[in-house]
């Protein structure tokens, strides 16, 4: 489920340097890659049978995708979740909430053990705190 | 007419229909309301051009896909022969080992006849193969395309691999017998595909 946008934006800034006007290429940058992002999600949710959808993330503090993935999940007639907006970008908030679930399901760590990952991808985390 | 939905994919509905008093297939791709809407029937156009023309030279290479019998770029339809057969899927781990290695060497040279040629499917999964009169015909090349890259076979190997593991965990050795009848039928260098399969596996994410 990784997308990697590089080609997208290595277009984009040459259709700047090339004269283009900035929010005419930044606005379809947006719905390019918006679209991308919530077609994969669909795919995902019909290859897995899923009928809910949970934005989360930084990005999801941006209206335009939470319009479109809120539009994707209502045509599937599924569920769509999301944060309130402040705490979309609030990394300590999401940390202490994902301990706090990891506690209570009786994950146990020393503050010595303990360390930051930026590689760690939540497909690589065992989910203990649910059936 | 009965124009049941078989099945409600991400792009588009399966549907039971008639054509010429056949029981048929119809794959009607679906607007999507979250996208600018002229680029949204670009692409449903597009896609349906590609998919129907994929079946049809995959077809033409001697891999068994459904018979296409009508193609309306407009709307997004393409009508096909109904296989009235068992999803690889479904059957595969109920099926004796000798048998499911026979299935296995079949889809390998199956898909070595479409790489042959340069088409990526896209989509191979389990679920996208019908096993029906000794065949296995593949559907879905909805997200097919033409590619001379080894990159873009290794990806669709992978991405059978990938199904192998989670579906027919298993039996996920049996995803050898793939890449033996696949090297066995493929007229490139097959142990350069094999290692780019190793390659993307080995891959990891952001380095």
């Amino acid at each position: 489920m990784d997308l990697a946008f590089s080609g997208l934006l290595t277009a984009a800034e040459s259709y700047v340097r090339q004269g283009k006007r900035l929010e005419d290429v930044c606005y379809s940058l947006q719905e390019t890659t918006f679209a991308m992002l919530t077609e994969v999600t669909e795919r995902a949710m019909a290859h897995t049978e899923k009928q809910e959808v949970l934005l989360g993330g930084g990005v999801a503090s941006n209206k335009r995708l939470r319009e479109m993935v809120q539009t994707m999940a209502h045509d599937r007639g599924a569920s769509f979740y999301v944060p309130s907006r402040d705490v979309c970008v609030d990394n300590g908030a999401m940390i202490a909430w994902l301990g706090f679930l990891m506690y209570n399901s009786g994950v146990r760590m020393s503050l010595d053990d303990s360390l930051i990952n930026q590689r760690f991808r939540t497909d690589m985390m065992e989910v203990t705190w649910r059936d | 007419m009965t124009n049941k939905i078989l099945y409600r994919g991400a792009e588009a509905e399966i549907r039971l229909s008639k054509y010429m008093g056949k029981t048929v297939i119809r794959k009607q791709r679906v607007k999507k309301a979250y996208r600018i809407q002229e680029i949204d029937r670009q692409l449903i156009s597009f896609r349906t051009k590609e998919e129907a023309k994929l079946i049809a030279e995959a077809r033409s290479y001697g891999v068994s896909v459904p018979l296409l019998y009508d193609v309306d770029l407009v709307k997004g339809a393409i009508t096909m022969e109904y296989l009235d057969g068992n999803r690889v899927k479904d059957i595969l781990n109920g099926l004796d080992e000798s048998e499911r290695k026979r299935i296995c060497l079949k889809i390998g040279e199956s898909i070595a006849r479409l790489h042959n040629h340069d088409i990526i499917h896209g989509d191979l999964t389990t679920s996208n193969m019908i096993f029906l009169h000794d065949r296995i015909h593949f559907i879905d090349f909805g997200l097919g395309c033409k590619n001379i890259e080894l990159e873009a076979k290794g990806v669709d190997l992978h991405v059978l691999m990938e199904a192998f593991e989670s579906t027919h965990s298993r039996y996920s050795h049996c995803f050898e017998y793939v890449l033996e009848g696949y090297t066995k039928h493929y007229r490139g260098d097959g142990a350069a595909v094999i290692t780019k399969i190793e390659e993307i596996v080995q891959r990891g994410r952001y380095r």
